[in-house]
């Protein structure tokens, strides 16, 4: 039996979105106070559970696979602390960002929500449970990127949720199919009947689903069309959110713990996942090059990176695994670094377009700091902690033998070297336009949760190697032993 | 000894740190700049003085651990070599002198901790590229050394400073992920980083790749064609004081070092590479130099030229001979030295006159004495007129040629080297000598003071001595690469059946010149009349409302010289906006991958939820035909 904790990190932020919304009745500040405390408390949570051992915790003490249950191993403690870093950064930089919009308690607890279902995608060891979560973190972001309701917000929000909720229903269908098949819904319960079964097309059916639901929340080409609308349109601490944490924790995750530890990695799958990677960094940087929205470049920066994780993933060699779930990790940093740079440039100069910029380095010197960090982190500069990332996804894919892969993923960093480099040369860069003369740096708190983002992006890589090997490689290996997981969840 | 070695590196680091975290202070800014300034004087000096101790310490290994990345590790580990010592030594030199003149250039510059500090981080990584004994920290420190150009060429301030810093970091970082994708494949197959450790025959097709891929690195850094565009734009928009520093010097020393290390230590080429890296270099000479010709702005200018001259360092090291590789090595190191000399006294131009375009300037002889002799012996040195530097390395180069028996190249190269002469007439013309505009006139006061004058006099006087005593560089040379000269001594440079006697040389042209000066002086040329410009009895000005002729229309300036290369046949068609940047691959192929892939791609992402429900479905078809056949497959 694992720690109480685990509930609790779905438990309490389901409970804290709940009082904000009543308290914040009476109260305007509800939810700026809750939020952070809130997501403080899962943060300490998850980097408690980081040293602990990896363990189930039956609810209701059923045990399974009749109960629910939930299951902590590496793969959930790397994500848990991804998660709840980033939503406790995001969450205190919102204190100061969303001072402007009107509604603030709502946005509180839909983001709350929001990671109370992330937690729950992330320790569910139960495939109906998995989807239930998923929906809660969906249906959360839904609102979210429609939270502004001005036109362009609310079109986004719409196209998201229209296809959001098509993979949500294949998810569905998907795990139906498996219901039927297996007789159970436990993932460890389910893992054992179908390592013992030839290969059939129901079962097949049933992985397709799971690659295009999946696949689609994760934003990976040809399923991504939704992401450059919605991550851009949404406030950019949810942006940060989204583009950081939210298409891993309900997309990447979940297509590796159903790949990995429920259907034993076929390699069939692993190829579409490699090839659908390749694909995705291709086409997602091409698209970033043509844009000068600096938030819409981002996104499809992220539809790229994901690539890159695809392709790690997909590799099946423990070192391509660990180099996804590190790249993993150090997109979220950089990403919410960059969507919370790109957030305060947009709320100091009023405008998301690059062009517009210009010379801003004079005027705000930590934002400007802190997006030159994020740009030459994702661009794979070293010392920052996206070179390394980078660096094992090539090897490894040299080392599988997937030239071509290793070849796409040294020419995307390159091609997304260029376009940070726009970003920076556009907004840093050049003379002050003279509208901006009497600009401001963001204020205290925002600028805290860059600096923290910029230092972490920094020593990640400094020390990439004690992440690597306390973290990323037993988390790799965890997920190569499927017979590990299923003995730790149903014990035999 | 270990310890100089990781002092080269981490002194110049923390001093960074320091200078970086001197804010700018109200009221403090001028008591902080000079800190900043006095500390990066003294990490210079260190740094030579480090570089000096490390001469006499060659083969000293310094293990900083080991290195995992995955299942693969690999030490890391710094090496002093002959030849690394001397490229150590002469950062600190050049550091020192472009310290010394950015204390006058960049005073009351915004940003001035960020410029020291990255001067100081550039001196770091580049020792620690020079010293590097392995692949893992030769490629860190060599992207550390192109993000701190970035920002150094970020700092300047005019408007095409953003097109500059960013056409650098994406040139460089093209190259540079090239050379990490063949260090990643040699990492993964080999299994080893270590330099001394590597064996890679070029007989391997792979390894062919392998080495094209890090010599692309290595010469987009020196400069070399077509990877030079971005040589030109950093020098026009960025500090010039850095630009003399690290494009015009340390780059070099950096390119070429990496070049003669990967060509002759690392992999051994082959006949027929040798042949293609020396087209290479003769191209990027020729084409350099012709763009030179037609530039407009004294720093681009000097930027082409730089482009050229590293085109002949390739070519004399492409050639394999060993005075080919010397005079290759010996040309880089003279181009450092005038290039950086003609960029600082292009910087002073620049702050005093305000401004760099040849077709504003004029007279500055008169007004710039101070800076005027210096850069005329820097003009004479790059076009390789005897007795200074870069005749030496260049009669070098062209040996090289000969005894590689590749007489066509040699050609080329003489070709060039007129070329350069001639453009070099054209800048003299246009800055130093002919009438000053008036707003010249007015502006400039003099020199510049110690600060301009000190370091391109120690520059012009050290071209000087390695031109009348090419042993005192060419034996350290030797001595790094193991190559044996006894036939070069102090007044004599040997090799083969060729020799050179440069103080011979010198005292018949000294002679020749005396003789010319008596035979001038005994004439009437020295007592000639001098008068106001007068056409027909009128001076200039406007008569009875006419406007008879004016100091514009009088004025000659050099811009217009060699128009007329731009009429030649086949220019003709090449060059239609030569200054817009025609054989500048970075150009075209951004405008290639947009109209290829962006653009197409954009289309598509139309916004309309249907078209992108479409493709979901299209793609979940995909997979399911997949998976279809692999389970036909499977069952048959």
């Amino acid at each position: 039996m694992a720690s109480v904790m685990l509930p609790l990190s779905v438990g309490i932020p389901l409970l804290s979105a709940v009082l904000i919304l009543l308290i914040g009745k009476a109260w305007r500040n509800a939810g700026a106070l809750f939020a952070p405390i809130t997501t403080l408390i899962t943060l300490v949570f998850a980097i408690d559970l980081l040293g602990a051992d990896a363990g189930t915790y039956w609810m209701g003490g059923w045990p399974p696979p009749f109960g629910i249950v939930l299951v902590l191993d590496s793969v959930s403690k790397v994500l848990l602390l991804v998660v709840n870093m980033v939503a406790f950064l995001a969450s205190v930089y919102a204190v100061s960002y969303m001072q402007k919009y009107t509604a603030q308690n709502k946005f509180y607890a839909l983001f709350i929500l929001m990671l109370a279902g992330m937690n729950g995608v992330v320790l569910t060891g139960d495939l109906f449970n998995l989807y239930v979560f998923l929906e809660i973190a969906s249906i959360a972001s839904y609102a979210l990127v429609g939270f502004g309701v001005e036109h362009e917000e609310l079109e986004a929000g719409f196209k998201y949720l229209v296809l959001g909720t098509i993979a949500s229903t294949m998810l569905l269908v998907g795990i139906a199919i498996v219901y039927n098949l297996t007789g159970s819904v436990n993932m460890a319960d389910v893992a054992r009947f179908v390592s013992g079964m030839p290969p059939n097309k129901a079962l097949l059916f049933a992985l397709a689903m799971f690659l295009f639901g999946f696949g689609l929340k994760a934003g990976l080409v040809p399923f991504h069309a939704w992401l450059p609308d919605a991550h851009p349109s949404a406030p950019a601490p949810v942006s940060a959110m989204l583009s950081g944490v939210l298409i891993k924790a309900i997309g990447v995750y979940p297509l590796i713990r159903i790949t990995y530890s429920v259907f034993g990695a076929p390699n069939i799958i692993l190829n579409l996942i490699l090839w659908l990677g390749v694909i995705s960094a291709v086409v997602g940087v091409f698209l970033a090059l043509g844009q000068y929205d600096i938030k819409r470049l981002m996104a499809y920066h992220s539809v790229s990176q994901m690539g890159y994780v695809a392709i790690g993933i997909g590799l099946g060699t423990p070192l391509g695994i660990a180099a996804a779930l590190f790249h993993m990790f150090n997109h979220a940093l950089f990403k919410s670094l960059l969507f919370l740079s790109a957030g305060s440039l947009e709320s100091a100069t009023g405008t998301r377009d690059l062009r517009q910029m210009g010379g801003l380095k004079k005027k705000m010197p930590i934002t400007s700091l802190a997006t030159a960090t994020g740009s030459l982190s994702i661009a794979g500069v070293p010392p920052f902690n996206g070179f390394f990332s980078k660096l094992l996804i090539i090897i490894a894919a040299i080392m599988a033998k997937q030239y071509v892969a290793a070849g796409v993923a040294a020419f995307v960093s390159l091609l997304t070297l260029a376009s940070f480099t726009k970003v920076m040369k556009y907004s840093l860069l050049g003379k002050l336009n003279e509208k901006y003369e009497r600009l401001k740096e963001s204020p205290v708190l925002m600028a805290i949760v860059l600096t923290i983002l910029s230092v972490l992006c920094l020593g990640v890589g400094l020390f990439y190697n004690y992440f690597m090997d306390s973290i990323f490689n037993p988390a790799a290996n965890d997920l190569l032993n499927q017979a590990k997981y299923i003995s730790m969840v149903i014990g035999g | 000894m270990e310890s100089l070695i990781f002092q080269t590196i981490w002194v110049p680091g923390l001093a960074g740190l320091i200078c970086l975290i001197l804010v700018r202070v109200k009221g403090a800014e001028g008591f902080l700049d000079w800190v900043r300034k006095l500390l990066t004087l003294v990490v210079s000096a260190y740094v030579i003085y480090l570089g000096w101790r490390l001469l006499g310490a060659e083969g000293t290994v310094a293990n900083l651990g080991t290195v995992t990345l995955g299942s693969l590790s690999t030490q890391v580990l710094f090496k002093v070599t002959h030849l690394g010592a001397i490229m150590v030594l002469f950062t600190g030199i050049f550091a020192f002198l472009s310290t010394i003149f950015s204390a006058r250039y960049r005073a009351g510059a915004f940003h001035n901790n960020w410029y020291y500090c990255l001067v100081l981080w550039t001196i770091g990584a580049a020792n620690a590229v020079f010293l590097a004994g392995d692949l893992f920290s030769l490629v860190v420190f060599w992207e550390l050394s192109t993000v701190f150009l970035f920002g150094l060429i970020g700092l300047g301030d005019n408007e095409k400073t953003p097109f500059a810093a960013g056409k650098t970091l994406v040139v460089l970082g093209l190259a540079e992920t090239a050379m990490l994708f063949a260090v990643a494949y040699i990492w993964a197959t080999q299994g080893t980083l270590v330099l001394d450790e590597l064996s890679l025959p070029l007989s391997v097709g792979t390894n062919v790749v392998l080495y094209l891929l890090i010599i692309v690195a290595a010469l987009a850094k020196a400069g070399v064609f077509p990877l030079h565009s971005w040589v030109p734009s950093a020098a026009e928009g960025g500090p010039t004081s850095a630009v003399a520093f690290i494009p015009a010097s340390l780059d070099k020393l950096m390119g070429i070092y990496l070049f003669t290390m990967v060509s002759w230590n690392l992999f051994h080429l082959s006949e027929g590479l040798k042949l293609a890296m020396m087209i290479v270099g003769a191209v990027s000479l020729i084409v350099a130099v012709v763009m030179a010709m037609l530039q407009h702005d004294l720093r681009k200018l000097l930027a082409y030229h730089a482009v050229s001259q590293a085109g002949y360092m390739v070519l004399g090291i492409g050639t394999g001979t060993v005075v080919g590789i010397l005079g290759g090595l010996f040309h880089m190191l003279n181009n450092a030295l005038y290039k950086g000399g003609l960029f600082l006294g292009a910087g002073a131009i620049e702050k005093e006159a305000g401004t760099t375009d040849l077709e504003k300037l004029g007279g500055l002889g008169r007004k710039m004495k101070g800076l005027f002799w210096p850069m005329l012996i820097f003009a004479f040195a790059i076009s390789g007129v005897p007795p200074f530097n870069g005749f030496a390395s260049k009669w070098m180069i062209y040996q090289g040629l000969v005894e590689a028996k590749r007489p066509i190249l040699m050609v080329i190269a003489m070709f060039g080297s007129g070329l350069t002469l001639a453009s070099f007439i054209k800048v003299l013309h246009s800055t130093f000598f002919g009438p000053t505009p008036p707003e010249i006139e007015e502006k400039v006061k003099g020199s510049g003071g110690f600060a301009y004058v000190f370091p391109v006099w120690v520059i012009a006087i050290v071209c000087v001595i390695t031109g009348l005593f090419p042993s005192l560089v060419i034996k350290p040379f030797a001595d790094a690469l193991g190559f044996s000269v006894d036939k070069v001594s102090w007044t004599t440079v040997g090799f083969g059946s060729a020799y050179w006697q440069p103080l011979l040389m010198f005292g018949l042209m000294l002679l020749g010149f005396v003789v010319a000066w008596i035979y001038y002086a005994a004439g009437k040329a020295l007592r000639s009349r001098r008068d106001e410009m007068f056409i027909g009895g009128i001076k200039p000005g406007t008569l009875t409302g006419y406007h008879i002729f004016d100091y514009e229309s009088t004025r000659v300036p050099g811009t217009g010289f060699y128009n007329t290369i731009k009429e030649l046949p086949i220019l003709r068609t090449i060059l239609p906006d030569a200054e817009e940047g025609a054989f500048d691959p970075y150009r075209y192929i951004s405008k290639l991958g947009e109209s290829l892939f962006v653009r197409p791609l954009k289309v598509l992402h139309n916004g309309i939820l249907s078209h992108y429900l479409t493709w979901a479905i299209i793609g979940l078809v995909c997979i399911m035909i997949i998976l279809r056949t692999h389970l036909i497959s499977i069952l048959q």
